[in-house]
């Protein structure tokens, strides 16, 4: 097995710019996306988040947004399983990916990623 | 007592092949190579085209699925051996060698024309040793090579989407466990950035051991997460709809050895367009009314034997109205070949069947038509019925226990 590298990322908005996150789990496979803001969860959804809202700038200030994604091998022809991560809203959009393997077919992995809003 | 025995006893009343014209008196039957009995399904796309050509079904087929083991099991192979390794098989899904961050679940099953064959795509290589004037010989290798893609996969099996929601909802149940340590891991990083390491590390202990408890708290849901991930890989394989598979494949013979004395010794093409419909109930596998059509197209020619190219044309038709019936009907057409040359009729097969399982495990089948005329006017009556008597699985007799040994 394969473990994913965890993400920690930092990223600065302007006060005024809506922050927007996108997820996708790659390979094909089946994840359960969820993006906590500090302790509290704010979304829970499969495979995709296209650009989710989650504040401004200046109301992120100093939080962390996590993203935990579980995946599961549901594809015979591969156990290659990975996760990106889009950020957009400050000066630079962030890209960020990692992957990892199962050993078996139909196992699971907890992919983990934080952003700390500076 | 019908249930004693855990074996089925098959009664056949067979009229096999009955012939319908005599043979004329003073011809001696020969065996020509061709045409053979083929059927619809004979004729399919080989899954590995390679090791179809070359006649060969390898115990033991290398599948590497990164660039890395591919390279190193190819050279370990070619270093096994002097020159070509013989009696060597491998198959590659080159799409999958790699990771496709950007490939999502749906577009995997969403996929245009040319995603499905990157997708599907495999290249399959054989080779065996070239056999001699007698069995035990050998003179040589042959290598066979392959490649086989879908140009339509169909569409996801009906049952596909309750699957998947059984398997986020177990999926959804293990993420509330995981997610526990999430509070737990934000106030470890607001006691880090205020320089309380001791604090930060005590929280993070407690993560560590709420982690380490995780797989024994979570095994009833990843056993249900599990059963429903295989499932769903199972039914990507059942697909419905229309499917079109394609392939190619070459073998070439290296007698003694040598390359300069190389020579094609078989090809072939295949086509083989497909339509499936389904209908199912809420349980897994509680599907009924299947609808089956399968076109099947093959040239082939093997130069080992004759320079006549073969092209066979097939179809199946399979209708499955209910659970216990079902019916079927399949023609093949074969031209090409010197004997479909010469009697074009006796390259035809046409058979018509049913299948009825009645209660108790029995089944009634039979299947009517014309066969290939293998041997000039030989038999060409296909005339099969049959019931096939089950005597259940459980017996109805209890078996004592073995008496105790002194």
């Amino acid at each position: 097995m394969k473990k994913p590298p965890e993400i920690d990322e930092r990223y600065a908005a302007p006060d005024a710019a809506d922050v927007r996150l996108s997820v996708r789990v790659g390979d094909g496979q089946i994840g359960l996306i969820r993006v906590f803001i500090g302790p509290t969860l704010k979304v829970s959804a499969p495979n995709v988040i296209g650009r989710l809202l989650v504040g401004t700038g200046a109301s992120l200030r100093g939080q962390t947004v996590r993203v935990r994604t579980t995946v599961n091998d549901v594809l015979a022809q591969t156990n290659k399983m990975s996760v990106s991560y889009g950020l957009e809203g400050g000066a630079q959009p962030l890209d960020v990916s990692h992957d990892g393997e199962v050993d078996a077919d139909g196992d699971m992995l907890l992919f983990k990623a934080a952003f700390r809003m500076a | 007592m019908r249930r004693l025995l855990p074996i089925a006893l098959t009664l056949f009343l067979t009229l096999t092949a009955r012939p319908l014209l005599a043979q004329a008196p003073g011809v001696t039957p020969t065996a020509p190579a061709e045409p053979k009995a083929v059927t619809p399904d004979d004729m399919r796309a080989p899954t590995s085209p390679a090791f179809a050509l070359l006649d060969v079904s390898p115990s033991s087929v290398e599948r590497p699925q990164t660039p890395k083991a591919f390279t190193v099991n190819l050279i370990s192979a070619l270093r096994g051996s002097d020159g070509l390794p013989r009696s060597y098989a491998v198959e590659v899904a080159p799409f999958w060698l790699t990771s496709h961050p950007d490939l999502t679940f749906d577009g995997y099953y969403h996929a245009s024309v040319v995603q499905t064959m990157q997708q599907t795509v495999t290249v399959s290589l054989a080779t065996t040793p070239l056999a001699g004037a007698s069995a035990d010989q050998t003179f040589g290798s042959s290598l066979g090579v392959g490649v086989r893609t879908l140009l339509r996969a169909g569409n996801p099996h009906p049952q596909l989407q309750a699957s998947v929601d059984e398997l986020l909802a177990a999926t959804a149940a293990i993420a509330t466990e995981q997610d526990a340590t999430v509070p737990l891991e934000d106030e470890r990083d607001r006691l880090r950035d205020a320089g309380q390491t001791a604090a930060a590390d005590e929280v993070q202990r407690r993560i560590d051991a709420l982690e380490a408890s995780l797989p024994k708290r979570l095994a009833e849901h990843d056993r249900k997460r599990r059963a429903a991930a295989l499932r769903i890989q199972a039914l990507d394989k059942e697909r419905v709809g229309f499917v079109m598979a394609v392939a190619v494949a070459e073998a070439w013979d290296f007698p003694q050895d040598r390359y300069d004395q190389h020579r094609i010794a078989r090809w072939g093409a295949w086509a083989t367009p497909g339509y499936r419909a389904l209908v199912c109930g809420a349980k897994p596998g509680d599907c009924t009314s299947t609808l089956d059509v399968l076109v099947v197209a093959r040239v082939l020619q093997d130069r080992r034997t004759s320079t006549d190219t073969l092209r066979d044309v097939g179809a199946r038709v399979a209708w499955q109205p209910v659970p216990a019936f079902s019916l079927s009907f399949e023609t093949v057409r074969r031209s090409g070949g010197t004997a479909t040359k010469t009697t074009p009729d006796a390259s035809a097969r046409t058979v018509g069947g049913f299948e009825y399982r009645l209660e108790n495990g029995m089944l009634l089948y039979g299947s009517f038509g014309k066969n290939f005329e293998n041997v000039p006017g030989g038999h060409t009556l296909v005339s099969l019925f049959g019931l096939n008597v089950g005597f259940g699985k459980k017996p109805d007799l209890k078996i004592a226990p073995a008496a105790p040994t002194p």
